[in-house]
């Protein structure tokens, strides 16, 4: 098999076989994750045996059709294995289980090198041999087994070559029937249900397309509604001014409505992302010697398909961080009075155009305490400063970069840098986090999303002659107070707003040089929230409430600091879209205003 | 394909350009690399960029970079007027705009009246010159757009 001969990969009109072949095989490859740790929950379940059993057979079939031997003899094996199993000659135990799973994370790999460069220079054989020896009937590393001992039947020779001969293409069998009794099990995921004949897969950049078509007439409604106010206060009662006034609205109308559509096709139940994890989990507290129960709520809760690859990265880091240092070890849970098993909840919920991202572990906790000596011992801030904090903050500090609580360093977590990588994605995708915590009982990370990146509504203002949009979703309110109430506490601008302080920051400083902000005996401030913070931001005017659509300042100039796009107004003007969480943390961080 | 590579292929190769002045000095540029030359158009501030940075336009509903030229190459600002243009360039898949104090002609000259060109040419560094070409009259300093917009300089920004 070493000379396999992989031209058929490149042929081309092979292309479309192989790119549906790897869209499929993804596809089961996702689903086996979740039922491969399910089946480790049900062991004698045979319907999801026989549906185990299928996805590595179809997987076999179109394997052995395109000439990927490395992968059809991976399956093959595989598949011996699941063929006993539900027909009851072997049982599972702990090593055939990591067999199985190895072979899955195998296949993965595989087909990862497949698409990379159409051809299998993966090893295999050691998974390989670990599943032949699974199909021998090797149990040592028999961890105490959950189920009666196996005992393997001696005639295995005769079963092997049972399925050897290979069907044509199995292209037919997507559908994959859902596992019936999945709601038994907290970690069971129903993912996608039915697919009938009623969805067509549809190329991702085709609905990128279709969105940036929208915004562009997102863009010329904004427009059109412009030129709508301006003709009716030079024409007004005309015939024509109504009819431009009906037509302007009808649009008007009609884009919304066609936003919202195409913004529903580019969503995706974030079960998909879910639906990892059960796995994770499962090996995490494998690796550890911990129980740990893994409960999914809210999986069918749908965001952007960006944020659904983005969101992944600090979901793994905060899971991983529950896991390893959340859940104490089943001893010590069990001298607390705890429940021997830990939990870890992984919940998602809307809440008005954010989606809100929970994940929370009834383990130990964190002592603020205890973080703060942590953080003066590294250094990162001084002890008078860490005596100021409050418990907030003090949690806070876990996402300092540098920053790890974990007394040893583990393979998955402890090196410092997780949850510094967690903030800043969270930050990129307009996010917040917010975190909870009681010694003893557990820790609760709360994440706040938009649901879109694409189309924000923005609130307009004027700082300094120059027009920048501040997005609705970090506006708590605004206010209008005379000048003599803002007062001076160490040289930073405060106002008192009903019961509390409210420090002012000035953040045109940050971004034009020229001009400053509140020259009139009135001052508007608008207040905007920043993870658990408000602060009040001076503005000259405020112009108006609109729906922006982000554009970005193109690759020439890419990221800058303080600015998250730019927009084009009806009238045909740039104005530019602030990132009021960067730029006021900057302030915060060079003035040292308190929040 | 880079000018240089364009120019050293054929001797007799006639080269396209899109001439333009800023101060006293005549440029050229490919004008391959020319999408449009538009009128000046308003420009809205980009905070926290290099000061050759105007800011961004709105061209047709995209929003493009717009680079001073003058500054870029370390000349004095001056006031826009009525021959001020804006040269949209299309560069590695970026299109950015270019202001110039005024926009002349399309030339075509023969390969064979350009020279490599000195230290310093009109108070441009050579670095970002492919050549320079003779005329019957004047001088025609071809600018390498690449390289003023280079990896270093974006680096910086």
């Amino acid at each position: 098999m070493e000379n396999a001969d992989y031209s058929l990969l490149n042929e081309p009109d092979m292309q479309e076989i192989f790119i549906s072949f790897l869209v499929e095989t993804k596809e089961i490859l996702e689903r086996l994750d979740l039922d491969l740790v399910e089946l480790e929950n049900r062991p004698q379940d045979a319907d999801l045996l026989n549906q185990i059993f299928r996805a590595f057979h179809t997987v076999k079939g179109t394997a052995g059709f395109l000439g990927l031997l490395r992968l059809q003899k991976l399956t093959h094996v595989a598949e011996d294995i699941l063929n006993k199993l539900r027909k009851g000659e072997m049982v599972i135990n702990d090593f055939i289980m990591d067999a199985i799973l190895n072979a899955y994370d195998g296949m993965k790999d595989l087909v990862a090198v497949i698409e990379e460069n159409k051809n299998e220079n993966f090893d295999t054989s050691s998974i390989i041999t670990q599943l032949e020896e699974a199909l021998a009937g090797k149990t040592e590393l028999d961890a105490p087994a959950k189920t009666e001992a196996s005992e393997v039947s001696s005639d295995e020779e005769d079963e092997i070559d049972e399925e050897e001969t290979l069907e044509q293409p199995v292209v037919e069998s997507v559908p994959i029937p859902q596992p019936k009794k999945a709601e038994k099990s907290g970690a069971a995921v129903q993912a996608t249900a039915k697919k009938g004949e009623n969805t067509i897969r549809v190329d991702v950049d085709r609905l990128d397309d279709l969105l940036n078509l929208v915004s562009e007439l997102v863009l010329g409604r904004n427009m059109l509604s412009q030129i709508n106010l301006e003709a009716s206060m030079q024409y007004e009662g005309t015939r024509l001014v109504r009819d431009l006034g009906e037509t302007s609205r009808h649009i008007d109308r009609m884009t919304t409505e066609l936003h919202l559509a195409v913004m529903k096709t580019r969503m995706i139940k974030i079960g998909k992302v879910f639906n990892r994890f059960p796995r994770v989990v499962r090996d995490l507290s494998k690796d550890a010697g911990k129980k740990i129960k893994l409960e999914i709520k809210g999986e069918h809760t749908e965001l952007d398909k960006t944020l659904i690859e983005e969101i992944n990265d600090p979901l793994v880091h905060l899971v991983r961080n529950s896991a390893d240092h959340g859940i104490e070890m089943p001893e010590d849970r069990k001298k607390l009075g705890k429940p021997e098993t830990g939990t870890i909840t992984l919940a998602a919920e809307h809440e008005g155009n954010n989606i809100i991202i929970t994940i929370e572990d009834d383990g130990k906790g964190m002592d603020p305490e205890m973080l703060k000596e942590k953080a003066v011992s590294k250094g990162l801030l001084t002890k008078e400063k860490a005596a100021e904090l409050s418990k907030k903050d003090a949690f806070n500090l876990i996402f300092a970069p540098g920053f790890s609580t974990a007394a040893k360093v583990t393979n998955v977590s402890g090196r410092g840098v997780g949850m510094d990588v967690v903030k800043t994605n969270v930050t990129k995708l307009r996010g917040i986090i917010n975190i909870d915590s009681e010694v003893g009982v557990g820790t609760k990370i709360i994440i706040k999303l938009p649901l879109t990146l694409a189309i924000i509504q923005g609130l307009l203002v004027k700082i300094a002659e120059e027009s920048i949009v501040i997005p609705l979703s970090s506006v708590v309110e605004v206010v209008h107070i005379p000048k003599e109430q803002i007062y001076h506490v160490n040289k930073n601008e405060v106002i008192k707003l009903r019961d509390g302080i409210l420090p002012l920051v000035n953040i045109n400083e940050l971004l034009y040089s020229k001009g400053s902000v509140g020259e009139g005996d009135w001052q508007y401030i608008v207040v905007v929230g920043i993870a658990e913070k408000k602060y009040g931001i001076k503005v000259d005017s405020l112009i108006g409430q609109n729906e922006a659509v982000i554009k970005s300042l193109g690759n020439y100039l890419g990221e800058i600091e303080g600015i998250a796009g730019s927009t084009i107004m009806g009238d045909g003007k740039v104005v530019m879209i602030a990132d009021i969480a960067e730029l006021v943390n900057k302030l915060v961080e060079t003035n040292n205003v308190e929040g | 394909m880079s000018n240089e590579e364009k120019i050293a292929s054929s001797e007799s190769e006639i080269l396209q350009l899109v001439s333009f002045k800023i101060g006293e000095e005549e440029f050229g540029v490919d004008i391959l690399k020319v999408q449009e030359i538009n009128r000046m158009l308003e420009i809205t501030q980009v905070p926290n960029t290099p000061d050759f940075v105007e800011g961004i336009i709105n061209l047709r509903g995209r929003v493009i970079p717009v680079i001073d030229l003058r500054r870029r190459l370390e000349m004095d600002r001056k006031e826009y007027d009525n021959h001020t243009r804006i040269i949209v360039v299309d560069i590695q898949g970026k299109t950015i705009g270019f202001v110039v104090d005024e926009v002349s002609e399309v030339l075509r000259i023969s390969k064979s009246v350009t020279e490599p060109p000195p230290d310093i040419v009109g108070g441009v560094s050579s670095d970002y010159i492919v050549s320079v070409g003779k005329l019957e009259d004047r001088l025609i300093i071809l600018l390498d757009l690449d390289k003023i917009l280079s990896v270093e300089e974006k680096a910086s920004l």
